[in-house]
């Protein structure tokens, strides 16, 4: 188990500095914008919905205090898709070229489906780590299921695996390809060849947690707010810790009807759809 | 015929390359998959082909323990061709990798990396399984060509057969489990693994049938096992059609009705009848991995199409490759040999061996456990068997050729290999380099020495990781990584002084990491000084 922990700490093992000099061209938020148009009109439809009971400790973790989740509002979300750029900003999504865009292969980790988000559950049991050889798909103590782009091997078993198809593998080096927008210096730039997904902004929680710890305070994830959830225009997406009853993701979840993908059901998934009153 | 058939898998071998070398350049992309299908054409191929070599043990190993009269013809063709097959099956897991410079990370072994492999998954198995079988047939292969000059040997090869036998039905169940143990609804299944095997020595049959016809002529009992397989398939084929409601009329056609052309001894007798009969029937299984894996109606690139040509090539240049190099300089392997002694290997010597092998394969797994604990036991379980086979095999391979080589000879090479697999070995615990110059700071250096920030702020964000936030050392970190650091006592600190301890933070000590640069002078005797108070506290 440290070694898996320990392993967590390698998270973006990466030649940024020798690629970032390599890149010749980079976009620009206008082309991003105009590929998400293009993945927005070629929507697969919504899968089925089930109630859910509202996640709750991992069995795994007994005595972790945290446990990180979200929670998209079905009856706010209108479907515009700000969430979608604000993610590819946020994580340095690349663009995909031509070839892959006229297959409907992009890379945004977060996917409109019927016009509602759809991006990584982190469930609890989850499938996809099950499967990895390599522990490149590994779940933290508090409930993300992340991963390790240096121990991906690429074997591609975790995105078989997942119900709902929403891990994105890097079939095209975006940097050597000038389809590379770096946005944000936190977060590593995926190589070719390695799977990759929603980290349910990692890099936001660990800043929060070190600051939180500097000061010497116990932390519950106050001030963290994910790059979709905070870029909702409708306040839709709402970003909190599971465990923490005073937050107010637990609070609505106790009065609305919290769902989950019907395949993702038995999985104890930590993002879900709240609809309607209970 | 012969010779014909290499030059073919020569030619093949052109377009196979260079199918090879833009999917080593191109990565996944060159071969047909989205980010739905993960799983492509490679892995067909690798299924299909690590099928094909099922069977020549099947023929020769297991038909040789069941005392089957036919088998001293087949098998060496039979043996060869599972050695071939292996190779090219292997190949295609290494095309399918993200980053194929990284596939050593799939070995189960201890490394200086600190990574290990997770053996819930079904590919450590795979790797591990299908190594081992690989390995041990061309052992299997030594030891019946060196049996010809040495009788005595085939003591050992029927020992080795035995090791085999549980290890062919193994490696394939695994290859099964890849599927049956997804969460995909086509690929799950309590009945895959025998469906696997089934499947497998169906369509080995087909080939070796088609290369005992190519090279030697014809073996009834081959097409009189190929027309029973056609029913146990068509049986799986309505198992799973029950189960799951999905059926394929072309793999019915391809693989069940036109073997069925056997039943009628006119067109049986016709050579090319039987040709067109093996090459449907690997057909049939080909469409029938690809339907099972693939399942979707992607469209096809032309390196999907030059998988055929690698496969077909590479297995064709092997095969007849070694046939026509054994032919010069063992012509007695392909003479009709007279019936083998069937005396098998001392009791006590296999006992001990057998003994021996799951001891040493135990104690793997033991020291496996102690490295990563977390796993639980029963998941070491499918990896446990390759091994204690691996072991075995070995065992009866040395002990066999042992009396036989000139103990200088034996133990020249037998160092060779010591030295060899050493070098493997310290490479792989090496491994490669992992470039660690990305560095996110999450707390800003601002966040830490604003001025109105407490000094213990610093203290938490620089020493906390060794020190622990009390000054008594943070025992979870350092056990695992580091020497204990001093203990901060107050008479300690009150000995040493405030200037030289400054300087110890600044340029370092032993252990000690030195914080110039990252600490100014001002900020180090801060530190000095909520030691002290820290200190105070604890008194």
């Amino acid at each position: 188990m440290g070694a898996l922990i320990g392993g967590l700490f390698l998270f973006g093992c990466r030649k940024q500095g020798e690629r970032n000099a390599k890149a010749v061209r980079q976009t620009s938020v206008r082309e991003i914008k105009k590929e998400i148009q293009m993945a927005m009109k070629n929507q697969k439809p919504l899968g089925r919905l089930e109630l859910v009971p509202v996640p709750s400790r991992l069995g795994a973790y007994p005595n972790e205090s945290n446990r990180f989740g979200m929670a998209i509002d079905l009856d706010l979300c209108d479907g515009c898709g700000e969430c979608i750029l604000a993610c590819n900003l946020e994580n340095n999504i690349p663009l995909v070229n031509d070839y892959q865009a006229s297959k409907n292969n992009y890379m945004h980790w977060i996917e409109m489906r019927g016009n509602v988000p759809v991006f990584c559950s982190h469930c609890g049991d989850a499938p996809c780590e099950k499967v990895c050889p390599t522990v490149a798909a590994v779940h933290s103590p508090e409930g993300l299921s992340a991963m390790i782009y240096a121990r991906c091997v690429g074997t591609r078993f975790c995105g078989a695996n997942c119900p709902t198809k929403v891990r994105k593998f890097n079939y095209t080096d975006a940097l050597e390809e000038g389809l590379q927008y770096i946005s944000n210096k936190d977060v590593p730039i995926r190589e070719r060849g390695v799977m990759e997904k929603c980290s349910l902004c990692l890099h936001r929680l660990q800043a929060a947690r070190w600051e939180a710890k500097t000061a010497g305070i116990p932390w519950r994830g106050e001030g963290v707010k994910t790059a979709c959830a905070e870029a909702c225009p409708k306040g839709a997406i709402i970003f909190g810790n599971w465990l923490d009853k005073e937050s107010i993701l637990y609070r609505e979840a106790q009065v609305r009807g919290v769902y989950a993908f019907s395949s993702l059901a038995l999985f104890d998934p930590a993002v879900v759809y709240f609809r309607g009153k209970r | 015929m012969v010779k014909i058939l290499f030059a073919i898998g020569i030619l093949l071998l052109f377009p196979g390359c260079w199918t090879l070398y833009h999917a080593f350049s191109i990565g996944p992309a060159s071969w047909a998959l989205d980010q739905t299908v993960f799983w492509g054409t490679p892995i067909v191929n690798f299924v299909f082909w690590i099928g094909l070599a099922h069977a020549g043990t099947f023929l020769s190993a297991i038909l040789l323990l069941l005392g089957a009269r036919f088998q001293k013809r087949i098998s060496f063709i039979a043996e060869l061709s599972t050695v071939s097959s292996i190779f090219v099956a292997g190949l295609f897991p290494l095309i399918h990798l993200g980053v194929i410079s990284r596939f050593y990370f799939l070995v189960p072994f201890f490394n200086q990396r600190d990574m290990y492999v997770n053996f819930a998954s079904p590919l450590v198995w795979d790797f591990l399984a299908i190594g081992v079988y690989a390995f041990l047939s061309i052992a299997y292969l030594i030891v019946h060509i060196v049996s010809l000059k040495h009788p005595s040997l085939s003591k050992t090869r029927r020992a080795m057969a035995w090791v085999l036998f549980p290890l062919v039905l193994w490696v394939h169940t695994i290859v099964s489990l890849d599927f049956a143990v997804s969460t995909v609804p086509l690929w799950r299944g309590g009945f895959l693994p025998i469906y696997f095997i089934a499947g497998a020595i169906f369509s080995g049959l087909a080939l070796v049938m088609l290369l005992l016809e190519s090279t030697q002529g014809r073996g009834k009992k081959l097409e009189e096992m190929l027309l029973a397989g056609s029913w146990l398939l068509l049986a799986f084929w309505i198992w799973e059609f029950l189960q799951k409601g999905v059926w394929h009329p072309e793999v019915i056609f391809f693989g069940f009705l036109v073997v069925q052309s056997f039943w009628i001894t006119r067109l049986r007798e016709k050579k090319i009848v039987r040709l067109i009969v093996g090459v449907s029937v690997l057909v049939a299984m080909w469409w029938e991995r690809f339907a099972l894996i693939m399942h979707s109606d992607i469209k096809w690139l032309w390196s999907d199409w030059g998988w055929f040509a690698l496969g077909a090539g590479l297995f064709l240049f092997i095969f007849f490759g070694l046939y026509l190099l054994f032919q010069k300089i063992f012509p007695e392997l392909f003479l009709v040999a007279p019936q083998e002694s069937r005396k098998n290997t001392p009791q006590r010597q296999v006992i001990l061996i057998v003994v021996f092998s799951f001891m040493l394969a135990s104690f793997y797994l033991f020291l496996n456990h102690q490295y990563d604990p977390g796993v639980p036991w029963v998941q070491w379980v499918p990896a446990f068997f390759p091994i204690a086979a691996l072991i075995a095999g070995l065992s009866f391979f040395v002990l066999g050729i042992y009396p036989l080589v000139p103990k200088k000879y034996f133990f020249f090479f037998s160092g060779l290999v010591v030295i060899f697999v050493g070098f493997a070995a310290g490479a792989f615990y090496a491994g490669g380099n992992t470039d660690l110059s990305f560095q996110s700071s999450p707390v800003s250096a601002e966040f830490i020495s604003k001025k109105e920030r407490p000094t213990s702020y610093l203290w938490n964000s620089r020493c906390v990781s060794c020190h622990g936030s009390d000054g008594l050392g943070n025992r979870k970190f350092i056990y695992e990584f580091y020497p204990e650091p001093q203990d901060l006592t107050l008479e300690r600190l009150v000995l040493q002084g405030e200037d030289s301890l400054t300087r110890v933070v600044l340029e370092g000590r032993a252990y000690m990491n030195p914080f110039e640069g990252r600490l100014s002078e001002p900020e180090a005797r801060a530190l000095i000084r909520y030691m002290h108070q820290l200190a105070e506290d604890k008194e």
